[in-house]
Formats: C-alpha cells, sequence, structure tokens
C-alpha cells in the first residue's frame, strides 16, 4: 500500500514537469507502406488503407495509390477497388463478411513488390454496457467505465462512436465538435506502463448524446499488436515508459501496420440525465 | 623477502524471488489467471586470496572464488526452444535441485612502486552475477522489476576486466593523481525482446535474449584528502555497446548506460567547528534512446516509426548538490547526533528523463494523450523531467 501511495504520488509529482520540447528526428524516414485494415462480420462495404509514413508529427500521410488488393479465404477471392475519392483506400464488394473458421489473406502488390497477411477472426461476445457519469462541475458528462483493461481470454477492442449533434444547442455546431470517437481495449497481459499510463484527453458531452458502442473481437496475435501499439502511444511518457521498438505487424515484407477479423456486437445508448 | 597474507572463507546464501500474481476479486475471474512461479535458490562460495609483496617495489594479489549456484523447487520450469517457444514445462516438487552452475572467477593484482611518490597497477577480475534484475523501462525509477535467477533459459552473465593505472601523490601527499584504462567483456548479457511482457507473465524468461557487451574507458581523478578543505575531481571517458541476436537486426547498438563524458567536482569544507559544509556537481552526456524516424497511423492513432536502436541521446546531465552538516554533540562523544541540510540539484536543471511523441495541450493548458480519435488532435513533443530543487532535512543519531 506505501508503494502504490509512493508511486501514486510520484505520478502527480512528475506530471508538473512535463514540457514541450523542440526535438528534430535524427535519421531518414523509412520509405515503407503501411497497412490500416480490419474486417469484420458485418455484410458491408469494408475499406483497407494504405499509406506512407510521415516525417514529422501531425502530418497527413501521402497515400498509396495505385496498388492491387486482395482479400482471400479458403472459398473465395475478392479484389478490392481503389476508392476514387479518397486515394490509397482500397474497398470490399459491399457482399463481404468475414467468417468464423475461416483463414485470411490480405495480398497487396505495389511497385513491383508484394505484401500478404493472414488472420482469423473469433467469435463475438454480448456485452454489458458502458457507464456515464456526470462531471461534478458541470452539466456534461463522460464515459466512467466500458470494460475491465484485463481478462486473460477476451482480449477485444471497444469502440465509442459518441453524437451530440442533435441535442439543442449543440446541432450547428462543426461536425468534428459534435462527435467523439474513442477506443478501449480488454487485453490479456497487464504492463506497468499501462498501470502508470499518463493522464487522457477528457471527452465530454451533454445529456441526450446518443453513444454507440461496437465491441471487436481480438485473437491473441491481434491483441499483442494491440499492446504493442499502446506501449508506443496511449501508455507511452508516463512514469515507466518502457524502451521504444517498432510494433510489431502480421505483414511481411518491411510493411507496417495489421491486418485483422474481428467479429462486432454492438449497442446503443441515448445519455439520460 | 616474500610477505605472504592469505584470506579464505565460505559463504552460503539463501535467495527466494517472487515475481508478483495478480489477484482478482472476481472468483471465476481468478481462476483463468495463470499463477507466476516463485524462484528458490542457493549459493555457496568458497574464495581465497593471497597478497604478496616480492622485493621493496611488487607487490601481487591473487585469488579465486568459486561460486556454485542451484535453483531448487518447488517451482515449475518452463523450456524453451532456439525461438523463444515453449517446448516442455516440468514441476519441481520441495528442494529438489533443477539446475546448477559452476563459475570460477579468477582474479589478479599487480602493483609496482616506482618511487615513493608513483606507482602502476595492472588487474585482471572475472565476476559472475548469477541473480538478474529485469526491467525494460525506461524510467529512471525502480520499484515494479523482477528479480530472476539464471536457470535453464537464462545463463549466468559473466563478465571479465582488465585494467592498468597510474597514481602518484602530488605536493606531499596532500593531492593524488590517478589514471586508469579499464577494458570490460560482458558475455551472456541480459537483453528483451521488443516490447518484452515482464509482469505477472508465467513465460518471462522467453522475453529476455542473450547477448555480448563491452564498455571501455579511461578513468582521471584528482584528490585531495587532508585538511580542512577536501574533495576531489574526476573525468572519465567510457563507451559501453552492446549486440544481442535478434535486437536491432543484429546490429552493434550503444547501451542505454553509455555516456562518454562523466565529471564529478566534490569540494568538502570541514570548520572542525561543529559545520561541513558540502558541495558535489555533476555532469553527464545524455542517456541513448530510441527515437522515431517517422509516424505512421493506424486505427487513428499515431505510432512512430524507429530506424535503429538508441539513435539519439537526451540532453546532457548536469545538476549541483550542497549540503551544510551541523554537528549537535561535542567531539569525542559516545552518542554522536547531527542535523544535514541538503539542496538537492541546487540550480534547479531540468534534466529530461524521457521524450514522447503522443501528447497534446488540453485546454487547462495540461499535456494529455488524446482519446478522442475523430482526427481533430494535435500532437506536440514533450520531455519528463524530475523536478527542480528539492530540499532536505535529516537529523541523525548514532550511538
Amino acid at each position: 500500500m506505501r508503494k502504490i501511495l509512493f508511486l501514486t504520488g510520484l505520478v502527480f509529482f512528475l506530471h508538473g514537469c512535463v514540457k514541450e520540447t523542440s526535438w528534430p528526428l535524427q535519421g531518414e524516414t523509412p520509405d515503407r507502406i503501411i497497412v490500416d485494415a480490419i474486417i469484420t462480420d458485418e455484410v458491408r462495404e469494408h475499406r483497407i488503407k494504405l499509406s506512407y509514413p510521415v516525417s514529422e508529427l501531425n502530418q497527413k500521410p501521402e497515400p498509396v495509390a495505385g496498388a492491387g488488393v486482395l482479400i482471400s479465404n479458403e472459398d473465395e477471392v475478392w479484389p478490392l477497388t481503389e476508392d476514387p475519392a479518397n486515394p490509397g483506400v482500397y474497398v470490399t464488394p459491399s457482399s463481404f463478411y468475414a467468417q468464423l473458421q475461416k483463414n485470411y489473406t490480405l495480398l497487396i502488390s505495389f511497385d513491383g513488390k508484394v505484401y500478404t497477411a493472414k488472420t482469423t477472426m473469433i467469435a463475438g461476445q454480448v456485452f454489458r454496457e458502458l457507464q456515464v457519469a456526470k462531471n461534478e462541475d458541470n452539466e456534461l458528462y463522460h464515459v466512467d467505465w466500458v470494460a475491465n483493461a484485463f481478462s486473460t481470454e477476451e482480449a477485444a477492442m471497444w469502440e465509442l462512436l459518441i453524437d451530440w449533434s442533435m441535442v439543442p444547442g449543440f446541432e450547428h455546431l462543426d461536425s468534428l465538435d459534435n462527435h467523439a470517437r474513442m477506443l478501449f481495449y480488454t487485453l490479456p497481459t497487464l504492463d506497468v506502463s499501462e498501470v502508470f499510463a499518463p493522464m487522457m484527453q477528457s471527452v465530454i458531452f451533454p445529456a441526450g448524446t446518443m453513444i454507440t458502442e461496437r465491441r471487436y473481437s481480438l485473437t491473441s496475435q491481434h491483441a499483442e499488436f494491440v499492446r504493442e501499439m499502446l506501449l508506443e502511444s496511449n501508455w507511452a511518457g508516463g512514469l515507466f515508459s518502457v524502451t521504444p521498438a517498432n510494433v510489431g505487424t502480421n505483414l511481411s515484407g518491411d510493411a507496417a501496420g495489421y491486418f485483422g477479423a474481428c467479429a462486432v456486437t454492438e449497442l446503443s445508448i441515448i445519455v439520460t440525465p | 623477502m616474500h610477505q605472504n597474507s592469505i584470506r579464505s572463507g565460505l559463504e552460503v546464501t539463501y535467495h527466494h524471488s517472487n515475481p508478483g500474481n495478480v489477484t482478482l476479486e472476481n472468483g471465476n475471474a481468478a481462476t483463468n489467471v495463470p499463477e507466476v512461479a516463485q524462484y528458490h535458490s542457493m549459493e555457496y562460495v568458497f574464495y581465497a586470496s593471497n597478497e604478496q609483496r616480492i622485493g621493496k617495489r611488487f607487490s601481487i594479489r591473487y585469488g579465486i572464488r568459486l561460486p556454485l549456484w542451484q535453483d531448487t523447487g518447488p517451482t515449475d520450469v518452463y523450456y524453451f526452444d532456439a525461438n523463444h517457444q515453449v517446448i516442455d514445462t516440468i514441476g519441481y516438487g520441495n528442494n529438489s535441485v533443477y539446475f546448477t552452475a559452476f563459475s570460477p572467477e579468477p582474479r589478479l593484482n599487480i602493483q609496482f612502486q616506482i618511487n615513493e611518490k608513483s606507482s602502476l597497477k595492472a588487474s585482471y577480475n572475472r565476476t559472475t552475477q548469477f541473480l538478474q534484475i529485469l526491467s525494460n523501462s525506461t524510467s529512471p525509477f525502480t520499484s515494479l522489476e523482477v528479480w530472476a535467477p539464471c536457470g535453464p533459459n537464462i545463463q549466468p552473465q559473466t563478465a571479465d576486466q582488465v585494467a592498468v593505472g597510474y597514481f602518484r601523490d602530488i605536493s606531499r601527499a596532500r593531492f593524488s593523481f590517478s589514471a586508469e584504462g579499464y577494458y570490460k567483456w560482458f558475455h551472456h548479457h541480459t537483453d528483451y525482446r521488443d516490447h518484452a511482457n515482464l509482469l505477472f507473465n508465467t513465460l518471462i524468461e522467453g522475453e529476455l535474449r542473450l547477448g555480448e557487451a563491452w564498455s571501455y574507458g579511461v578513468e582521471f581523478m584528482l584528490r585531495k584528502s587532508t585538511g580542512k578543505l577536501t574533495g576531489w575531481i574526476g573525468y572519465t571517458w567510457s563507451r559501453a555497446m552492446v549486440q544481442t541476436p535478434g535486437i536491432n537486426n543484429g546490429n552493434v547498438y550503444p547501451a542505454a548506460y553509455d555516456r562518454p563524458n562523466d565529471i564529478c567536482i566534490n569540494i568538502s569544507y570541514d570548520t572542525r567547528n561543529h559545520w561541513i559544509f558540502t558541495a558535489n556537481w555533476i555532469f553527464l552526456t545524455g542517456s541513448t534512446f530510441t527515437a522515431p524516424v517517422g509516424f505512421y497511423y493506424n486505427n487513428g492513432t499515431s505510432v512512430p516509426l524507429y530506424g535503429d536502436k538508441n539513435n539519439d541521446r537526451l540532453p546532457d546531465y548536469h545538476r549541483l548538490d550542497l549540503s551544510a552538516i551541523y554537528t549537535l554533540n561535542k567531539p569525542g562523544n559516545r552518542y554522536q547526533h547531527s542535523l544535514a541540510v541538503t539542496l538537492y540539484n541546487a540550480y534547479g536543471r531540468m534534466n529530461p528523463f524521457s521524450v514522447n511523441f503522443n501528447k497534446m495541450m488540453n485546454d487547462n493548458g495540461d499535456f494529455v494523450v488524446p482519446s478522442n480519435l475523430n482526427g481533430s488532435y494535435e500532437l506536440v513533443t514533450t520531455s519528463i523531467s524530475v523536478a527542480g530543487i528539492i530540499p532536505s532535512i535529516n537529523y541523525q543519531f548514532k550511538f
């Protein structure tokens, strides 16, 4: 208990010692292709993004346009077409959906190189809805609980699509100011960096907000990818950051990113006073 | 004339390490949490050394330590293949020995007295580390690391060091000067796979990677040990490199503790009338860390992309510590007590120990990690430092 109190005190102590700094990056940004690809068991168009890395924070990535992209399993092959309005975004046929007990392969051919990734999907689950709580100092609400962060058996990603554009007084705001998208995770591992992660941005919304909560099932390999990504993003810069390293990938060649297949379960709630 | 001074002895130590476990309040969930095995080890050491004077100018000290290490049950031992995948698990009962290591540690030290004021020294020694502290944190704070003994998956880490030195008394022994050079090889140096999972992990030994490391350097020291004003000035130039199969594409990289320039100045003034004033200033080249060479986005999250391991350095570290000690008792008293006032980091240098690329500034001016991933956040680069000046007051009572 004393150790926890000491460490908690240290977190607050160090929180005040975070400063903005200028840090020119050393070395050349590699010319790798980045794959952002999740397919689900929903019957709809699935979108796969291919892009290049950026050399500075907040830069908009250049798309990898003109690639050949295929998804296949043991029985079928689905060619993806590039969205003319969004170069670098490749779209499946609208009838596409991922199935359990199938092995999916993503095949990308670009600039004379071929990149592949294999994945499977595990079943989705019904789940307990999230909890919101009212802020102490105003009439707005925040997400209080979504899911336990640790479970040895039920790894999952939780996507919250939060929309208060229909709430009187908020209808005329810019779309970025009355919508939010948040991700939470349940992982089979516990990391020190996770326990002492830095403070997260607070997302607040009024009563009447609609929240769509989507649970994505994660295979153990996908959960490990997510864990490594969180170590490099949400959990970095806290009291116990780990030695930085590239996030693993299931793509061949020198591509980065991940190709995952997830079963999605979904529910919606309206925030009521 | 040959004069011998022989020493020998025997040490027996029992080591018990509990890496910790997760306890969940929910009984059903708790049954699914694997239990992390504890470690029990015995260490038996016999040592003998002899210090021998040969004539007026030579002295030689040589010896050997003979440590024997044994891991014992009760525990479950996981065996891994060359790809670090579990191939077998064996449960061992109480006090049953499942691993034994023996690592002789010879040592030799030769001193040559050039004249009354100057001497030369040369030494060789081998040391073995049977117990490892496992942590892949970049934090300067320690608290949540795991202790693990050598075993079937972790060979004992050994180090061979050779050193030569020149020592000289200056100004009727009021000052002494030394210059030493060393080279040290580390075998079975402990490293970790990228993003190793070291907390509550039953397969923690599969997260380790063993490699080679080496360090070398020269140290210069000027010391004044007598009079009211004492102190020393030291400068070290050194390098420390690591090479581990599977890490950094197998290429050599500078260790996190590779800090080429190290300067230390210590001054102490004893008034001989209750007060002692001390100032200590240190300067270190910034430690290495792995900085990104680019970024990419995955599902709305900005993810760093890295090149070579430890490709960058934090800013240089320097700090001044001041202290004033007032002895409350009269000299020679059986009971001694004193009051010390200390200023750690007296000029408030902010020495960053971490640089991060994952935070934004919120409306309150705090640096936070974005949780709204709708594309509206603007990241900034931040550094974390230990706070500026830290004053303290200590009372010490000796009896």
